[in-house]
């Protein structure tokens, strides 16, 4: 009977102390939750930037890169490239190329934040999804899948985006025929305004990505696909939004040019 | 449990440590892109207008404002094809993305503002491309709902600034009619109808790549 007591005794003792480990362990990740977000978002530059190196060094390889924040100008030094380019695709614009680039831009943004990757889809190489960013925003995606499947009828996704721009896109890289492939490395920095959901205070964010669109080396720019797809090829049903992966009539897969380039990757560049 | 959220912490420091906040931007003055120097402004608008005799700066300007008039009633109707006549393809893609994102929110911008001042605060011009960036002085009202509650902005008159950045090629030159910032097809003149695809309804020309003409590029709000 007193052996009994003594064990009862033994196992309510470590239920209360895992019950308070528990408490502990969750006290210390909501505190270190709480100096991340105060240190992060604070007004001084040399904690912040401690802070990013400290993230930057922990980052799993191909989703960060560290480096300063582009100074106007700095994409000067790929002109010689952009007209070696220009010389062999006559059809090549930077205009077009950088509003294409925008779209990937703003599909990216889609996906992460309305949990919606239907374009983002469309306008990205295989590649894309092995990368780190990518296999975050395919867990985002299917995380609200699996929410929207097991309720019917639900039609909201993410957060609430009340705006999506983007600063200072500069061509930072060119690179030729380099493993088959042509890519041009875009830096800028997308701008979003979200509102998580009902009564939240809404979340203004400026975060710097450089972004890498590649297409096979000696693709030519084909005038006609500057055109953006609005009707079904195969039946000329018009597509009603550009998140319209087919035909809502025939249901052929749509497809998107973007001029040949689709984005291959990209990263979040973290002040060095 | 665990093992599930600790790669979401990880994604979330990595966000947060490439990202300034918009209460930092609102604190910094570098609310909207600083202005360049007058004089390199000054010197790279005479730079466009030496390639290009019939460059107007205030016909582009007071066009930069019809655009916004235009963009303006699109945004309040919800309704991106309104504004395909004036922003470049790629910006009006990600406006319709955005109407779209709103309306599953039921998000509706309330504005009645007019503009005040205008002035280039930016111009740069190289071998592939012009840009000026105009910068809008309005006065008005705006705020935003979603589900009936304010999230942005709020009722009552106020003074703010926006900057609309036009861009095009370098080789391109203003159209005699005035072309897509006085809403007219830079190629055949005609009264700018615009295709789904991009394409002017009349001659088919692409027109809103900026190869031919200027087209709004991007539009730049500081925050409210």
């Amino acid at each position: 009977m007193v052996k009994a007591l003594v064990i009862a005794g033994d196992v309510i003792g470590f239920i209360l102390l895992a019950y308070l480990l528990a408490w502990a362990a969750a006290l210390a990740v909501i505190a270190f939750l709480g100096i991340v977000l105060i240190v992060s978002r604070g007004r001084s530059d040399a904690v912040r930037n401690a802070f990013r190196h400290a993230v930057a060094a922990g980052a799993p390889a191909g989703s960060l890169r560290a480096g300063p924040v582009a100074p106007p100008g700095r994409g000067v030094g790929v002109m010689p490239a952009i007209r070696k380019l220009q010389a062999a695709d006559p059809g090549f614009d930077l205009t077009a190329f950088l509003d294409n680039a925008r779209v990937a831009v703003g599909a990216y943004a889609m996906a992460y934040l309305a949990e919606d990757d239907r374009l983002l889809r469309r306008v990205t190489t295989p590649g894309f999804w092995q990368t780190p960013n990518g296999k975050e925003v395919a867990a985002i995606v299917a995380n609200w899948q699996r929410y929207a499947g097991s309720r019917p009828g639900t039609a909201n996704r993410g957060r609430t985006v009340l705006d999506i721009s983007w600063r200072r896109p500069e061509v930072t890289n060119v690179a030729l025929a380099e493993q088959g492939m042509d890519r041009i490395t875009v830096r800028l920095a997308s701008l979003t305004i979200v509102v998580p959901g009902p009564g939240w205070h809404r979340i203004d964010a400026a975060t710097q990505f450089d972004w890498e669109f590649v297409r096979p080396a000696g693709q030519r720019t084909d005038p006609g696909s500057v055109l953006l797809p609005r009707t079904c090829a195969s039946c000329g049903g018009p597509y009603h939004s550009d998140l319209d992966d087919a035909c809502r009539y025939c249901h052929t897969a749509r497809a998107d040019t973007q001029a040949g380039w689709r984005l291959d990757r990209n990263y979040l560049v973290v002040n060095a | 449990m665990i093992l599930r959220v600790v790669p979401h912490l990880g994604n979330m420091l990595r966000q947060e440590a490439a990202t300034e906040t918009g209460v930092r931007a609102q604190t910094s003055a570098e609310e909207l892109t600083p202005a360049d120097d007058q004089a390199v402004v000054a010197a790279a608008l005479a730079g466009i207008r030496a390639h290009d005799a019939g460059f107007d700066l205030a016909a582009t300007t007071s066009g930069v404002g019809r655009a916004r008039e235009v963009v303006d009633r699109a945004r309040q109707a919800g309704d991106a094809s309104a504004a395909r006549a004036v922003l470049s393809d790629g910006l009006w893609r990600v406006f319709g993305l955005l109407l779209e994102a709103r309306a599953a929110h039921f998000v509706q911008r309330q504005e009645t503002s007019a503009i005040v001042a205008a002035e280039v605060v930016a111009a740069t011009r190289d071998s592939l491309a012009e840009q000026l960036r105009i910068r809008l002085t309005c006065r008005g009202e705006r705020y935003e709902l979603s589900y009936g509650a304010e999230v942005r902005g709020q009722p009552g008159q106020q003074t703010w600034q926006e900057d609309w950045v036009i861009r095009r090629s370098a080789q391109a030159t203003t159209p005699a009619n005035g072309g897509i910032l006085a809403g007219l097809c830079p190629s055949c003149g005609a009264s700018l109808r615009v295709e789904a695809d991009g394409s002017c309804a009349y001659c088919q020309a692409l027109v809103l790549t900026g190869g031919q003409d200027w087209v709004v590029w991007s539009i730049e709000e500081a925050p409210w």
